[in-house]
């Protein structure tokens, strides 16, 4: 049933695209008035935007996006062109777009001689949606939540064409767009859309009508496009914190044209600095041209800048867009039902909350605690935490030494927000003698008894911070309740192990005695062979390697040299 | 006679003068090696230190304290932290909506860090029309079986306004380190009995008057049995009356009282032609719910 649904849509769509067919004046030339493919993020993708869909450009490229994009932009080409792009989110998971476009092409070259001039402007109105908008769907299963459906109609209020040996024309029409786009995973998009749909002269759309009589058809084209973010924070295949690595590929089947492949990259530092290239494939009369696009951008929390240096097919040349974006964080047309729509209520889910970014702590567990709006569940680390009557809510998360991260989740209604925090928990470690030194410099009397000891304390807080670096680290074992003696001399095995340790390089597997006096089940026995192995230290002749015998000024000296530590 | 002691003095105090030089450089070679010993081992504050600053130490200290290297999702701590709901379950399954009906939900809870961290287990019967949050105990009453055994109890009933059909019983369970566990069960609101089975045996009879026929049938009452009003046949066919109750007393034929299984047992009367017969089977309960069956027999001469 649902593969003759599926087969059925694909008839209707191909319907749709033989509809507008009819080529005239602008196919001749290769232009499309109506195809919108403006916008200096995209462009630099590519144009592979159909399958990414996360910006107002998704207005022009794919409807189905719009139901996660808003704010405004303002892409300039060449100082001539402008084209004013935005998108209104309505607070109900969905958005409203609109975008007034001018387009000037000029020195076309004409097939039939000489060169054309094209100026054209543009209205598009749009709106997309999650599909749970639908209330039969609506809290029934995340994947609606993650699926957005969409239409822009497209109106063409004044083509100017200018051709050397013809006169002068002007036309006007209007076209729609329909686009879905589905969040298969946080990272993970797949889009499509159906362009300039509609059937010649239904509704009184779908064809061009010229000023000096005759119509001509608006090519259509229908797009399948995937995009993955392969690299990023949280949720991406390959974690790397501040980097982001987005791929897209898209299909473009061009009515009259046939189909272009395009392909798009985007490489993101700390969510500031974007970098972009693509391959885009475009047609042209008489086939199609494949060119490479690059281009950069720069983002704050709300607004952002994109250039690229895109290609021109029908004059064979390089074009600049400039792109300028605004997105307000609580930018929405109803605001006052925000308490009742998940996304607008996720955003600030918290009433309370007790954690905070960046924690450095001894603690081996951190209490978080907070209070979230009425119907909003937490989830810490994946787990969910109990909510009290008044939405309070207060749990216990033990530390691993060294890095923490703390990943907060708020879900309310089947969407969900997530936070995260890095703790960083230090081993704490008592040092022999700092209690006394303290006593002492409690009992002093004398200045300059207690300015000495304060210089004593100093360098013991300083040797203690190193200590604590390298127990945090794993280099050093030291429990809670024992004191560390930094003046007890150390023994070769406890060097072997801290060295080995502190390398970082895997241990060697033993499977025989190393010496007579240190056995192959001897826990020291792989740190020891990793030592000697690299030639930090050595055995004696006698064939004992004596773990227990303290290091020599002269042994630490020559092996901390060999190390390239100065002292 | 001072002649011979002048040597031995002389060796006595040359004993002496040695004793005094040998002890003097041997304290003096004492006092010597002392410092030097010390100074020949190496501290663990030294190595300390000496660590700290080699090239690969100073790198990672410096990631360490990085805030912006090293933060990935291997950091998550995936400790179990919440308690755990071995299963959860209503008894009876199917109940009516009577409002007297008991129903006993149960819990079988566990928690990383002991039962004794167990801070509550709760119930939202609200699909029940009973109150959203309503506690269940392990304190060996209210029809809890053992105290402090990890099975949590709670009685209640359906009340009468509830529509027919499944309902969804979330329990949670809390610990007292704030974490949360959920699960649910569900209970079949229903009026109607079932007629599970309804047979004669033997189901091929003689006509003969004296032959003995019984009608056994196991019924499914949502709540409990013993609100079953009647189980009735029609044995109007073989010239007996219309309704004929069906035991369950383990007497006349019933082989085990207040069981599922209702029975009767009667002679087929001589006069009744061969065929095949069905023989209605109704049951109703107290709650008003009805079922309708039957059941075949055949009758030869």
């Amino acid at each position: 049933m649902q593969a003759q649904r599926l087969r059925l849509l694909i008839v209707l769509l191909a319907g749709c695209c033989f509809a507008g067919s009819a080529f005239g004046q602008l196919a001749e030339l290769g232009l499309n008035p109506l195809r919108l493919e403006i916008g200096a993020r995209p462009l630099g993708f590519g144009g592979a935007f159909t399958g990414l869909a996360d910006d107002v450009n998704t207005a022009l490229y794919n409807p189905g996006g719009l139901a996660w994009a808003k704010g405004i932009s303002l892409t300039l080409k060449g100082f001539e062109d402008i084209v004013a792009l935005q998108a209104y989110p309505t607070g109900f998971g969905s958005s409203l777009g609109l975008a007034v476009i001018n387009q000037r092409l000029t020195d076309i070259p004409d097939p039939l001689g000489g060169v054309a001039n094209s100026n054209s402007n543009i209205v598009l109105l749009a709106y997309g949606s999650k599909l749970n908008f639908i209330p039969a769907l609506y809290n029934r299963d995340e994947a609606f939540q993650r699926m957005g459906v969409g239409f822009s109609l497209k109106g063409l209020l004044g083509e100017t064409l200018r051709r050397t040996t013809q006169r002068d024309r002007s036309a006007s029409g209007w076209d729609m767009d329909l686009g879905w786009l589905w969040k298969y995973k946080d990272w993970w998009s797949v889009g499509a859309t159906a362009q300039n749909i509609l059937p010649a002269k239904m509704l009184g759309g779908g064809e061009i009508r010229w000023d000096v009589g005759g119509v001509e058809g608006i090519p259509s084209t229908l797009k399948f496009g995937t995009a993955a973010r392969v690299i990023g924070d949280l949720g991406a295949p390959l974690v790397l914190e501040g980097r982001e690595l987005t791929l897209g590929g898209e299909l473009d089947l061009v009515n009259g044209s046939g189909a272009l492949l395009r392909l798009g990259g985007e490489w993101g530092v700390n969510k500031t600095y974007y970098f972009r290239t693509g391959i885009m494939g475009q047609s042209k009369p008489g086939g199609s041209a494949y060119n490479l696009n690059f281009g950069c951008g720069y983002r704050t929390e709300a607004w952002g800048i994109d250039l690229v240096a895109a290609h021109e097919p029908l004059r064979d040349e390089g074009i600049f867009y400039f792109s300028a974006l605004y997105f307000p964080k609580d930018w929405i047309v109803l605001k006052q039902l925000d308490l009742d729509r998940p996304g607008l209520l996720l955003e600030e889910a918290f009433e309370k909350f007790s954690l905070a970014d960046n924690i450095v702590t001894y603690e081996d567990k951190i209490e978080i605690f907070g209070q979230v709006k009425p119907g909003v569940e937490v989830y810490i680390n994946g787990l969910r935490a109990a909510t009290a009557a008044d939405n309070t809510f207060r749990v216990m998360v033990p530390l691993k030494l060294e890095k923490n991260l703390i990943i907060v989740e708020a879900r309310y209604e089947g969407d969900k927000k997530t936070w995260t925090y890095k703790v960083l928990r230090q081993a704490k470690v008592n040092l022999a003698g700092e209690k006394e030194l303290k006593q002492q410099l409690d009992r002093a009397k004398s200045e300059a008894e207690k300015e000495a000891l304060k210089k004593k304390q100093q360098e013991m807080a300083q040797k203690k911070k190193k200590v604590e670096e390298l127990v945090t680290l794993g280099v050093i074992e030291v429990t809670a309740e024992a004191e560390f003696r930094l003046d007890a001399s150390i023994t070769r095995g406890e060097l072997a192990t801290w060295l080995a340790k502190s390398t970082g390089l895997p241990l060697p597997k033993v499977d025989r005695d190393l010496f007579s006096d240190v056995k192959r089940d001897d826990p020291r026995a792989p740190y020891i062979k990793l030592v000697l192995d690299w030639d930090l230290l050595r055995g004696f002749p006698d064939g004992t390697f004596r773990p227990n015998a303290p290091v020599s000024k002269e042994e630490g000296d020559k092996l901390f040299r060999v190390l390239k530590v100065q002292k | 006679m001072n002649a011979p002691r002048q040597p031995l003095n002389k060796y006595c105090l040359g004993l002496l003068l040695a004793a005094l030089v040998l002890a003097g450089l041997g304290s003096g070679a004492a006092a010597a090696a002392k410092p030097a010993a010390a100074e020949e081992t190496l501290t663990k504050g030294e190595a300390v230190m000496l660590i700290s600053a080699t090239d690969f130490m100073k790198q990672k200290i410096g990631e360490l304290f990085s805030w912006t290297v090293g933060y990935d999702v291997t950091k998550v701590n995936r400790v179990r932290l919440t308690p755990t709901i071995n299963y959860v379950r209503a008894l009876p399954k199917k109940v009516p909506p009577d409002g007297r009906t008991v129903v006993e939900v149960v819990a079988s809870v566990d928690d990383p860090s002991g039962l004794l961290n167990i801070a509550g287990v709760r119930a939202d019967l609200s699909s029940i029309g009973r109150l959203a949050n309503t506690m269940l105990v392990d304190n060996g009453l209210f029809g809890d079986e053992r105290s402090g055994d990890g099975v949590y109890t709670l009685q209640t009933s359906v009340s009468q306004k509830i529509d027919l059909g499944f309902k969804d019983i979330p329990v949670a369970v809390a610990n007292k380190k704030g974490w949360l566990a959920l699960a649910k069960t569900t209970l079949d609101i229903r009026k109607n009995p079932l007629i599970l089975e309804a047979r004669c045996q033997p189901n091929r009879v003689l006509a003969d008057g004296r032959s003995s026929v019984t009608i056994s049938v196991r019924v499914d009452n949502p709540g409990r049995l013993a609100d079953v009003a009647a189980v009735l046949a029609d044995l109007r066919q073989f010239g007996l009356p219309d309704r004929v109750g069906l035991l369950n007393d383990g007497l006349r034929g019933d082989k085990a009282a207040n069981d599922d299984l209702w029975t009767i047992q009667f002679a087929l009367p001589a006069g009744v032609s061969p065929g095949t017969y069905l023989v209605p089977i109704q049951v109703t309960n107290l709650v008003g719910g009805l079922a309708a069956g039957e059941t075949t027999l055949a009758v030869y001469k």
